[in-house]
C-alpha cells in the first residue's frame, strides 16, 4: 500500500506547485501589462530621432500635478504635413476631423489611484528626471510601464534623496 | 565607487552580445561547483560535530568522506570557484556601464569573501590528512568557511536580486541596504536548499561510482551513506518548490515574462522526476539511480540559471538599449570628428549642413512649400543679409510666426548650425540661379 502512496503524494505536491505558477503567471502583472494603443505612437522617433523634448508634448509636467497628454491640436500641428501617408496618422487625422480626443490608453496610474496624491510639478522642481520613475521613454517604439510605483519603492526614493516621509506627504 | 565606472570602457553592441553569453557560461561553470562545496563543508562540519556529541569515530569517517568527496582539489576552488567571480566582475562593470547600480563593488565583496570561504575550506579539507589536528581548529576553519560563504552568497543573491528591480538601482547604494529584500533571501534560501540537494546527490554519484571509496567501505558504512545522500537530497529536493514559487511570486514585473513561468514549472517537472528517482533509490535500495539524479540535478541547475538569465534579459532590456544608444552616439561622434578634422574647423561644412538637412530639417522644412515650418525660399531671403541671426535662432528658436508651431531645440552645435545654413543659401542660390 505505501509502495503506491508515495508516489501519488511526490505527484499531487508538485502538481499542486505547478497549478500554483500556473496562477500566478494568469494573475501576474494584470493591471501593469502594456497597453495596446489606439494609435501606434513611437517616443523613440519623437524624442530620439526628431529631438523633441519631454516638456515640448508633455507641457503641464512643470505646472501641474499631471504630466498631461497633448492635445490632438498639437499633433496635428506637425502631422498636418509630416508623414500624411502614414496609416497611424491617417488615423489621427480623422479624430481631428471628428473632433473627438484619442482614447489613450492610460500606462501609469496607483494601485489605489484614490488615496494617493502624487504631483509631477514638484518631483520635476526637485530636479528628479523622467527616466527615474518612467524608464528611459526616448528608446521606447512602444510605451511601457517600467516601474510599479509601490509604496515602498516611493518611500525609499523619499529616503535617498532626504525628502519627507509623513504619511500625508502622499496620503492626503 | 564612481572611480570603478571610470576603469571600464562602454561596450560596443556586438561585444554586449557577447559577454551577455559569457556570463551564461560563467554561472554554468560557478554555481554547480560551489553548490557542492557549500554543501559538502556543511554536511563535513554537521557530522565532524555528532562525532563529538555521538562519541562515535564511525560519523568521522562520514564527516571526512564529505570533505573529500564535495570540496574536490585546490585547483578546482581556483578555476572554478575564484576565477569565474572575477570573470563575472569584469563582465558585470562592461554591462552596467554607468548605471546607478553599484553591481561591481557587491560583487568584488563577494570574491573576495568567496576566496577567504573556499581557503578557509581547503584548509578544514587538509586538516583530515593532518596528524594530531584538535575538533576546535576543524571547527574554527570549517564554521568560518561556512560564515564567510554564507555573506559572500548572500550579498551575491541579493545583488542579482537588485539587477531584476532597475527601479531600485540607485536607490540601494550600500551592500547592508541590500538585505531589504524578500526576492533577495528567496534566491539566497534557493541556492542553500538546492545546494544541500546537490551536495546529497553528488555524494551518492561519487561515492558509488568511484572505486576507491567503493573498496575501503564496509557494507554497513555503504549503506548508511546511501540513506544519508537519499535522504538528505529528497528531504531538500522536496523544499525547491517552495523558494520556486516565492522567488517568482516576489520577483519584479519588470523581469517576468512567460518565458520564465514555462520555464519554472519545467524546472519543477524536473524536480518532480528526480525526487521520484531519490525515492525508488530509497526504497528498493537501487544505488545505480544516484547517478541518474546526479545527471538530471546538473541539467536542472543549467535550465534554472538559463531562467535567471531570461528574467535579467527581461529587466535590462531598457539598459541595454542605453548602452546600444551610446556606443552608436560614440561611433557617431568620433566618425564626426574625424570628419571634422577633414575640413576646416572654422569654415562651414556644407556637405555636414546638407546630412543635418536631410536627416533632421526635412521633416518640417522645403525650400518650395510650407511643410509644419514655413518654406526655406520665404525665410531665406529675409535673412540674406543677417545670417548670423539665422545660426542663432537655429541654435535657440523661439516662436516668430504664430502661424507655424514653435520649432523645437534640435541641439546644434555652432559648426553644425553654420553648416546647415551653408547648405541652405547654397541650394537657394543654385535654385535661384537656374530660373
Amino acid at each position: 500500500m505505501k509502495r503506491r502512496i508515495m508516489p501519488l503524494v511526490l505527484s499531487a505536491y508538485f502538481v499542486l506547485f505547478i497549478i500554483f505558477v500556473v496562477l500566478l503567471a494568469y494573475f501576474w502583472n494584470r493591471d501593469s501589462k502594456t497597453p495596446v494603443q489606439p494609435i501606434n505612437f513611437s517616443h523613440q522617433i519623437h524624442v530620439s530621432k526628431v529631438g523633441l523634448q519631454c516638456t515640448f508634448c508633455h507641457d503641464k509636467v512643470d505646472k501641474s500635478t499631471f504630466a498631461g497628454i497633448p492635445p490632438v491640436q498639437k499633433c496635428m500641428s506637425c502631422h498636418k504635413n509630416v508623414k500624411t501617408e502614414s496609416p497611424e496618422i491617417q488615423k489621427l487625422t480623422r479624430y481631428w476631423e471628428e473632433k473627438k480626443p484619442v482614447p489613450w490608453k492610460r500606462v501609469y496610474s496607483f494601485k489605489i489611484q484614490n488615496y494617493v496624491y502624487f504631483s509631477h510639478k514638484r518631483h520635476i522642481k526637485a530636479g528628479l528626471d523622467c527616466s527615474k520613475c518612467h524608464g528611459e521613454v526616448k528608446l521606447m517604439p512602444q510605451m511601457k510601464r517600467v516601474r510599479q510605483l509601490e509604496m515602498g519603492w516611493c518611500v525609499s526614493c523619499h529616503k535617498a534623496n532626504m525628502a519627507p516621509t509623513d504619511c500625508v506627504t502622499c496620503h492626503k | 565607487m564612481d572611480f570603478l565606472n571610470n576603469l571600464f570602457l562602454p561596450p560596443s553592441a556586438t561585444h554586449l552580445h557577447l559577454v551577455k553569453y559569457m556570463i551564461l557560461l560563467v554561472y554554468f561553470i560557478h554555481i554547480p561547483f560551489i553548490s557542492l562545496l557549500f554543501g559538502g563543508l556543511f554536511y563535513s562540519l554537521y557530522f565532524r560535530v555528532l562525532t563529538v556529541i555521538e562519541k562515535k569515530d564511525f560519523y568521522l569517517d562520514v564527516s571526512r568522506d564529505f570533505a573529500d568527496i564535495l570540496i574536490f582539489r585546490k585547483s578546482a576552488g581556483i578555476f572554478l570557484g575564484v576565477l569565474p567571480l572575477i570573470i563575472l566582475t569584469l563582465i558585470e562593470g562592461q554591462v552596467f556601464y554607468d548605471a546607478p547600480i553599484q553591481i561591481v563593488s557587491f560583487m568584488i565583496y563577494t570574491t573576495i569573501l568567496v576566496a577567504v570561504g573556499i581557503s578557509l575550506a581547503y584548509f578544514y579539507q587538509s586538516t583530515f590528512r593532518m596528524s594530531g589536528v584538535g575538533f576546535l581548529l576543524q571547527l574554527f576553519s570549517g564554521g568560518f568557511a561556512l560564515i564567510f560563504l554564507i555573506i559572500a552568497y548572500y550579498i551575491f543573491w541579493a545583488a542579482s536580486a537588485l539587477v531584476l528591480d532597475p527601479g531600485r538601482w540607485f536607490i540601494i547604494t550600500q551592500v547592508w541596504e541590500l538585505l531589504y529584500s524578500w526576492n533577495a533571501v528567496a534566491r539566497f534560501l534557493h541556492f542553500v536548499t538546492a545546494s544541500f540537494a546537490v551536495a546529497g546527490v553528488a555524494l551518492l554519484f561519487f561515492f558509488f561510482n568511484w572505486k576507491e571509496f567503493q573498496q575501503e567501505a564496509d557494507p554497513e558504512y555503504a549503506f548508511y551513506m546511501r540513506k544519508v545522500g537519499g535522504g538528505i537530497a529528497l528531504a531538500f529536493t522536496l523544499l525547491q518548490p517552495i523558494f520556486i514559487f516565492w522567488n517568482l511570486a516576489t520577483m519584479p514585473n519588470v523581469a517576468l515574462s512567460a518565458p520564465v513561468y514555462a520555464l519554472s514549472i519545467l524546472v519543477l517537472i524536473l524536480m518532480f522526476f528526480i525526487s521520484m528517482t531519490l525515492y525508488l533509490l530509497l526504497r528498493d535500495h537501487r544505488v545505480k539511480l544516484g547517478t541518474n539524479a546526479f545527471m538530471l540535478f546538473i541539467f536542472t541547475f543549467l535550465v534554472m540559471i538559463v531562467n535567471d538569465h531570461v528574467a535579467r534579459e527581461s529587466a535590462t532590456q531598457n539598459q541595454t538599449q542605453v548602452l546600444v544608444t551610446r556606443a552608436e552616439e560614440v561611433q557617431g561622434k568620433l566618425k564626426a570628428e574625424r570628419e571634422a578634422q577633414m575640413a576646416s574647423a572654422e569654415q562651414p561644412d556644407v556637405q555636414l549642413g546638407e546630412k543635418i538637412y536631410n536627416e533632421q530639417c526635412s521633416t518640417c522644412h522645403q525650400f518650395d512649400k510650407r511643410v509644419v515650418g514655413p518654406a526655406y525660399n520665404s525665410v531665406l531671403s529675409q535673412y540674406s543679409d543677417k545670417r548670423e541671426e539665422l545660426v542663432k535662432f537655429v541654435r535657440n528658436p523661439y516662436k516668430i510666426n504664430p502661424d507655424y508651431p514653435p520649432m523645437p531645440n534640435l541641439g546644434l552645435t555652432d559648426h553644425q548650425a553654420q553648416s546647415v545654413i551653408a547648405y541652405l543659401y547654397k541650394h537657394f542660390e543654385e535654385e535661384k540661379n537656374k530660373k
